[in-house]
């Protein structure tokens, strides 16, 4: 797990995200907004962020679950969390 | 947060009614049981007794389940002492009857916020964790007021019959992390509720019912354990009425 690292790999959540969307990693760019780019339903959002919680064990308040809107915005967020678990 | 081996379950309405027969039969069931009810207090600490005596953990809260800040504070206050909850049984209601000619808007309001919004407020609090989970249930307490109608109760009956829509779309949005979502639909019920019919009115409806009794509390609470089993795994979307036959 990647708890003992206050860094997460963001290739690996990219890789997660990518799962979660059903899409080829390639297609999920670090920028790409998850709703406007991706045409990600919201469901499908949660699922992701769900995922996220899961395999980083962390768990998101509400309000960054609605700032999960893509790689990037994952990465932060989990690299935080990550970091103050350590 | 505390973690048990049995699972959890939260209960709106608890001290009274369907309600408090929920918590009883959840408990004998084996669930540990947090349960909110509005306002009477003594009734709440006598539940809780019987209910630990079945070798589980209660917790009870004064609660206004129209009150979103307030129920959130429920839904964690049960997390924190019992663990995730599993299981979401929304029982609160009331009854404001009026012909909706002379209905004031209060009691309109009134009836809206505890039954439909309280439901919302509740499994708003609680949906997270059972994503989390990915399983779980949510028990609604619907009413045949809210399938079929009844006259002096539009308040009342479009109460229900939102919980009917609002638990579908629970059903078809958390289906997908194994959560399922049913209504309960009874009929005539011997609770306090309708313990203020008249003997006229109770006879009156006694005769449509093919089983030619009210049904009690315990009854539905049955179904609920039922609802919430594995047994009923398959079970999602559907509005159970528990009526005698009085619909057929």
């Amino acid at each position: 797990m990647s708890q003992t690292s206050p860094s997460v790999d963001r290739e690996e959540l990219r890789a997660l995200v990518a799962d979660a969307l059903e899409l080829p990693v390639e297609e999920v760019a670090d920028d790409a907004s998850f709703p406007d780019d991706l045409e990600v339903d919201s469901l499908t959002a949660l699922e992701v962020a769900v995922r996220i919680e899961k395999r980083y064990g962390v768990k998101f308040a509400e309000d960054e679950l609605k700032r999960l809107t893509s790689v990037d915005a994952a990465h932060a967020l989990v690299d935080a969390r990550v970091a103050a678990q350590v | 947060m505390a973690t048990s081996v049995r699972p959890v379950a939260i209960v709106s309405g608890g001290s009274r009614g369907i309600g408090r027969a929920v918590v009883h039969r959840l408990a004998r069931d084996g669930l540990d049981v947090a349960f909110c009810y509005r306002a009477d207090r003594d009734a709440a600490a006598r539940v809780v007794k019987e209910a630990d005596e079945f070798g589980g953990r209660t917790l009870a809260r004064q609660v206004d389940v129209a009150d979103a800040a307030q129920v959130r504070d429920f839904v964690t206050a049960a997390e924190d002492a019992l663990g995730p909850v599993r299981a979401v049984v929304t029982s609160a209601g009331i009854t404001r009857d009026k012909p909706l000619a002379v209905m004031d808007d209060a009691d309109w309001h009134a009836v809206l916020d505890t039954n439909l919004t309280g439901v919302y407020h509740l499994c708003r609090a609680a949906i997270l964790s059972l994503i989390r989970q990915r399983g779980g249930c949510v028990v609604t307490m619907a009413s045949i007021a809210g399938v079929h109608g009844s006259a002096t109760q539009s308040n009342y009956s479009a109460s229900k019959a939102g919980i009917l829509g609002f638990t579908k779309a629970l059903a078809k949005e958390y289906g997908r992390y194994g959560v399922r979502a049913n209504a309960v639909a009874p009929g005539l019920i011997d609770t306090d509720m309708t313990g203020a019919m008249s003997d006229k009115a109770r006879q009156q409806i006694l005769s449509r019912v093919p089983l030619a009794r009210f049904g009690t509390a315990a009854e539905v609470a049955a179904l609920v354990s039922f609802l919430i089993s594995d047994d009923a795994r398959y079970l999602t979307g559907q509005v159970v009425g528990l009526d005698g036959g009085l619909v057929v």
